[in-house]
């Protein structure tokens, strides 16, 4: 039903006048208004000037915004590309998307544009990346265009406590499962090909709950589980959300990531070799900025956390791991460590119990949030004034931890019952 | 005998671009001439062209294809005498073909007894008949056009000690139009041949006439004022007569030319033509429009003179670097299909013999706004050698058949002006007239019957156009209109079938009707009208309320 | 006397052989009622299984997600559920029919009012299964809710919540049955009375600034940030 009503009367009809593209940038926005001016202007310069003989296409893709984003859109289209003239017609297609599967929808609507328009290669970046440039765009289609790869995967430069979730649980977890160092498993911009949209738009996969909460992580691990190329690609700083909501954030990213576990079961579940991934650009950067976070708070929110939730816990968690997280929730502020052993194998079981769903798994993934913020509480404290270099080996035996538990991990996540 | 005075002829006129030498040799010297030419007049007839345009046929020592004049009342011993010329003249009048020959007003040859005498003495009556000086330093803004061959536009000249100006080869040098004797020896030349019934003129390189310092040299008023002169002149004693201006500028520049309707009857629209080509690679319309809505109105006695390929290089003179990059990129990768800045190729080679290209540029140049001129040779697909030197490989003999010399000369081929084309694709064997005679679907066959149906109606020769923006920037579509003549064309410039939703709601009601089959199409109504086109493919549509 | 006590014997005798006699073939009957409405209970659940598996009920169910709480509640799937429950209710229907051909009265009287009562009280279980299973469900959620967002008993909203689904649940369920109606209602308006009136006194106290932050952001639409949390992606 949904696969007859995904693409408006409206929006095959701009397919239809566009044709065939070799390049195609698609722009997802929701109440942008105030960003998406300097992301169309990138992107209409990327084409303009390292695409210019191509056959290109932008769209933009907006969510129900009320705040005038598609009126920015076009209003910033309309001024042009001083320097840079135009071989071809700029092409735009526009189209909106309605209803709470919106992020799924919007990148369903990208994934199908691209392969009914034969895209060789093709980018998505969010309209709220207000620090894009034209070379951002650049460096997610390069990969594709010039260089065959499948899947365009970014790395940021960012505030060095940001991303703590992708840093301690998306990347090392997926590292250890799919064997590739793929950073950003949750990006909100990407690049890649044509094989690769085919192939994603034509999986029966759409309707399952992780590709529709987290459809992002969905394509990443689908490039990383099938015989896809994938590279990723520095862009540069990546502007920090302005309002954070940590347990919204978690609950999708977290719950989407274990879906996407599920779905590719058959292809890590009898182990898989590590293999170097293409990086093009400084592998990571991180920002010095001074430590922001209320530690105290952290640390009373993981206390209460384990007290009040230990019914919860003791059904996900093995009865010693329980035991050892309560066991640091009586410590002292100034003692407490979560080391990385024990928030492996507590990540590991989480996962396992969500495969089993031993309790509705949104509860579930509710439940990992005060013991993620222990875990983050530990990871301020120890690397308050750690530099870059020391924060990358930290991480480095992180991956290690993951990786060696992996077997744990495998043997859990089979057990049914 | 003569075509009855008609004005304004030339806008409903097919012109057909020959060079003499290149199209049928009689007395079997290698070298094509009139009597030939006027042999061969009858298949110019079927064709359904109504006006030849010859190259230049004058006495010359021939180093820029007889643009080097050091005669302007004869005619070259090579093509014959000037009764063969009167014979050949009246033949293609009695078939109803009008002649427009070449002259060549901005300089003539330094064999030319003018130049002889100029250059003898500083002091020779006719030394003032050309452009003199000292130093080399006068006239610096005027751009060098010939770039491969010449470093600047004054020659020195050894004879007389002094430098002159030529703003094309060396050894051609420019007259001085400042002299107004100069000027009536033209206009003495130019009435001879009107006395002899020519139906007109293709002026060559108009815009460097007058030279002053501090300027670019190009159309300067002084320039105007002297085609002013010699319209008025034409107009007073032989109305009926066209003067077709070559200036390769922007359109804005060329309109100049036009005046008030009171200089150029026609001229030719250089930036148009790489612009084709350039939509057809791009498989976008966007080239097309933007050149054609940038070009001005222009009086309405005259008329724009649009063409694909001519005797010279496809011309890049008149567009971006960025595009002259791409077309370089797309149409002569080989460096050697380059000259100028140009590249050297004929039509069917550009469209890698791609009969649906062919096509669709034959049917754009139809059936937009202007007077169509075909080159010799295209009309049945002739390739190119862009191994001989110059331009000259697109100025190789005719292929009339698939025997001895193609069927163009009896001499020996090593006697030839110049080889014939004979690789497997291109070669005569392959591609001649006789063959292409014999078949309902060859080339010429269908250029025969485009021919027909674009001069069925003065929608395209002198109709308005009105482009359609329709979605699909892969489709150019346009309304011609004159009176109540509507045609409606629609060509698909892409390598893939496209559908097309053309707004026709200001036609709604009229029925189309394809105009080489006649086939009845579904009435025009509120809904926007869908058409699927296949590959390359244009449709003319006749507009018709009934 | 002797044979006033053998008459009587045989009297009774008599009576106990003519009442067996009469009894005996109703009970005969009975049991073959009851054996044939086991036969058509058990045909009909067969075929009711297989419609069922025909028609794809396990997905739907599965879609809908009565079947997860199904398995949460260690109930067997819907078919068997659904089967079962037909094949019972026949079955018992045929036992009733049957047990009535015994021909005593009272007994009649009492079974056909169970009878008249047996939907009420399936409806009333099926109520009070579903609300067991909310109530479990919704204060899973308040606790794991308030827990995240740092309320400081979080365990007394979610014991409020589970009581006051249960509560709600059991209401209706003997309301079904029709038992103690105004009692439930009276007694259902004070409690959930008292709830509100609980939660409106802390929320005005406890969340004025809340309260006022909300609306503040609200109408000045000033974007704060949350200064105590760093973006996890």
């Amino acid at each position: 039903m949904s696969e007859e009503t995904l693409l408006s009367d409206d929006f095959i009809r701009q397919l239809v006048s566009v044709g065939e593209v070799d390049v195609l940038v698609a722009i997802s926005s929701r109440n942008n208004c105030r960003t998406i001016g300097n992301v169309v202007r990138a992107a209409e310069e990327s084409l303009l000037r390292n695409f210019r003989r191509q056959r290109t296409v932008l769209i933009n893709i907006d969510a129900g915004s009320r705040d005038g984003t598609q009126q920015a859109v076009r209003d910033a289209s309309l001024l042009g590309v001083n320097g840079f003239e135009s071989l071809r017609t700029l092409r735009w297609i526009t189209a909106r998307t309605e209803g709470a599967a919106g992020d799924s929808a919007m990148v369903r609507t990208m994934l199908a544009a691209a392969d009914l328009l034969h895209a060789k290669a093709s980018a998505i970046i969010s309209g709220a990346a207000g620090t894009a440039s034209s070379a951002w765009i650049d460096s997610l289609l390069n990969p594709v265009f010039r260089d065959n790869c499948d899947f365009v995967a970014p790395l940021y430069a960012r505030h060095r406590f940001d991303g703590l979730l992708t840093r301690n649980l998306l990347y090392p977890f997926s590292r250890a499962v799919f064997g590739r160092p793929m950073r950003e498993l949750r990006a909100s911009e990407l690049g890649f090909s044509a094989r690769f949209a085919s192939e994603c738009i034509n999986r029966g996969e759409w309707e399952r709950e992780a590709v529709q909460s987290a459809p992002e992580t969905w394509m990443a691990v689908t490039a990383m589980s099938d015989s896809f190329t994938c590279c990723q690609t520095f862009l540069g700083p990546k502007l920090r959300a302005s309002s954070v909501a940590v347990v919204d954030i978690i609950r999708e990213a977290v719950a989407g990531f274990f879906g996407c576990l599920e779905l590719t079961e058959q292809y890590w579940i009898r182990g898989r070799d590590p293999e170097p991934l293409k990086t093009i650009g400084p592998d990571h950067q991180l920002t010095n900025e001074p430590v922001r976070g209320d530690r105290k708070k952290l640390f009373q929110l993981y206390r209460t956390g384990i007290a009040e939730l230990s019914d919860i816990l003791a059904s996900i968690l093995d009865s010693d791991t329980h035991a050892e997280l309560v066991r640091l929730a009586a410590l002292d502020e100034g003692a407490f460590r979560f080391r990385n052993a024990l928030w492996v194998r507590a990540v590991y079981e989480f996962a396992a119990a969500y495969h089993r769903s031993v309790i509705n798994r949104g509860h579930l993934v509710q439940a990992l949030v005060p013991i993620y913020r222990g875990r983050v509480h530990s990871f301020l404290t120890v690397h308050r004034s750690d530099d870059f270099e020391t924060m990358e080996a930290d991480l480095e035996d992180l991956c290690q931890e993951f990786g060696r538990q992996r077997s744990f991990f495998i043997e859990r996540w089979s057990t049914k019952g | 005998m003569t075509v009855p005075v008609q004005t304004e002829w030339y806008k409903d006129s097919l012109i057909y671009q020959l060079h003499v030498r290149t199209f049928f040799d009689s007395n079997g010297d290698g070298i094509g001439d009139f009597r030939g030419l006027q042999h061969k007049l009858d298949y110019l007839q079927e064709l359904g062209v109504t006006s030849v345009w010859l190259l230049p046929f004058y006495p010359s020592p021939l180093r820029d294809d007889g643009y080097d004049i050091a005669d302007y009342c004869a005619v070259h011993k090579s093509y014959g005498t000037l009764d063969d010329f009167k014979a050949f003249l009246d033949a293609a009048h009695e078939r109803g073909i009008r002649v427009i020959i070449e002259m060549v007003l901005n300089h003539t040859s330094d064999q030319h007894p003018w130049f002889q005498e100029a250059r003898s003495s500083r002091d020779n009556p006719r030394r003032n008949w050309y452009v003199w000086s000292d130093t080399d330093e006068l006239y610096r803004d005027a751009r060098i056009i010939f770039v491969d061959t010449e470093l600047s536009n004054w020659a020195w000249d050894p004879v007389s000690k002094a430098y002159y100006w030529h703003r094309f080869f060396s050894h051609q040098p420019d007259l001085n139009y400042d002299n107004p004797e100069v000027r009536e020896a033209m206009w003495n030349v130019m009435k001879f041949w009107l006395e002899l019934d020519i139906d007109g003129f293709r002026l060559d390189a108009v815009p460097y006439l007058v030279e002053r310092d501090g300027t670019s040299c190009e159309n300067l008023p002084e320039t105007h004022d002297i085609i002013h002169d010699f319209r008025r002149r034409l107009d007073e004693s032989f109305p009926g007569k066209m003067l077709l201006a070559e200036a390769n500028q922007w359109p804005a520049d060329v309109c100049a030319y036009f005046g008030h309707g009171d200089e150029f009857h026609m001229a030719f629209h250089f930036p148009l033509m790489p612009r084709m080509f350039m939509a057809v690679k791009l498989e976008d319309r966007k080239p097309v429009i933007e050149i054609l809505q940038r070009t001005p109105a222009i009086p309405t006695n005259c008329q724009w003179c649009i063409f694909l390929r001519n005797h010279d290089e496809l011309t890049l003179e008149m567009v971006t670097d960025i595009e002259r990059d791409y077309m370089y990129d797309e149409y002569a990768r080989d460096k050697t299909m380059r000259i100028n800045l140009g590249i050297r190729r004929r039509l069917a080679p550009l469209m890698d013999n791609d009969r649906r290209r062919i096509e669709l540029l034959n049917g754009m140049l139809m059936s937009l706004p202007g007077t169509p001129v075909i080159y010799y040779g295209d009309e049945i697909g002739m390739g190119d050698n862009v191994y001989i030197g110059d331009r000259n490989g697109v100025r190789t003999p005719m292929q009339w058949d698939g025997h001895w010399n193609a069927g163009f000369s009896e001499a020996d081929p090593e006697q030839l002006y110049a080889p014939l084309i004979s690789n497997p694709v291109y070669g005569y064997q392959a591609v001649n007239v006789d063959s292409q005679k014999r078949s309902e679907h060859s080339l010429l066959s269908w250029m025969r019957r485009l021919i027909q149906v674009r001069k069925s109606t003065q929608a395209f020769s002198r109709g308005s156009i009105e482009f359609l923006d329709p979605p699909n920037h892969r489709v150019l579509a346009y309304v011609r209109e004159v009176g109540n003549e509507r045609v409606l064309a629609v060509n698909n410039l892409s390598s893939t079938s496209q559908a097309v939703e053309l707004n026709l709601r200001k036609y709604k009601g009229s029925i189309p009707i394809e105009m080489s089959g006649k086939t009845i199409f579904p009435r025009i109504g509120d809904l926007p009208y869908l058409l699927t086109m296949g590959p390359y493919q244009f449709y003319w549509f006749r507009l018709r309320r009934i | 006397m002797k044979e006033m006590i053998v008459h009587a014997f045989q009297q009774a005798h008599e009576n106990l052989t003519r009442m067996l006699a009469e009894f005996l073939p109703h009970f005969l009957l009975m049991l073959v009622v009851i054996l044939i409405g086991w036969l058509v209970a058990y045909l009909l659940k067969i075929i009711l299984r297989g419609i069922l598996r025909v028609t794809n009920v396990e997905k739907m169910s599965e879609d809908a997600g009565a079947s997860r709480l199904l398995r949460r509640a260690e109930l067997p799937t819907m078919t068997d559920l659904l089967s079962r429950a037909v094949f019972w209710v026949i079955w018992l229907g045929f036992v009733i029919v049957g047990i009535s051909f015994l021909g005593i009265g009272s007994l009649q009287q009492q079974i056909a009012d169970l009878i008249a009562l047996l939907p009420q009280i399936f409806v009333a279980f099926l109520i009070l299964f579903v609300g067991l299973l909310a109530a479990n469900f919704f204060s899973r959620a308040a606790l794991l809710a308030g827990v995240n967002a740092g309320f400081s008993s979080p365990r007394v909203l979610s014991g409020t919540v589970r009581i006051v689904i249960i509560f709600l649940a059991l209401s209706m369920a003997l309301e079904q049955v029709g038992l103690g109606k105004e009692t439930m209602e009276i007694a259902f308006s004070i409690v959930f009375g008292a709830i509100m009136l609980g939660l409106a006194i802390a929320f005005g106290l406890g969340g004025r600034h809340l309260a006022a932050r909300l609306l503040e952001r609200h109408f000045l639409h000033e974007e704060r940030e949350r200064d105590d949390e760093l973006s996890p992606l």
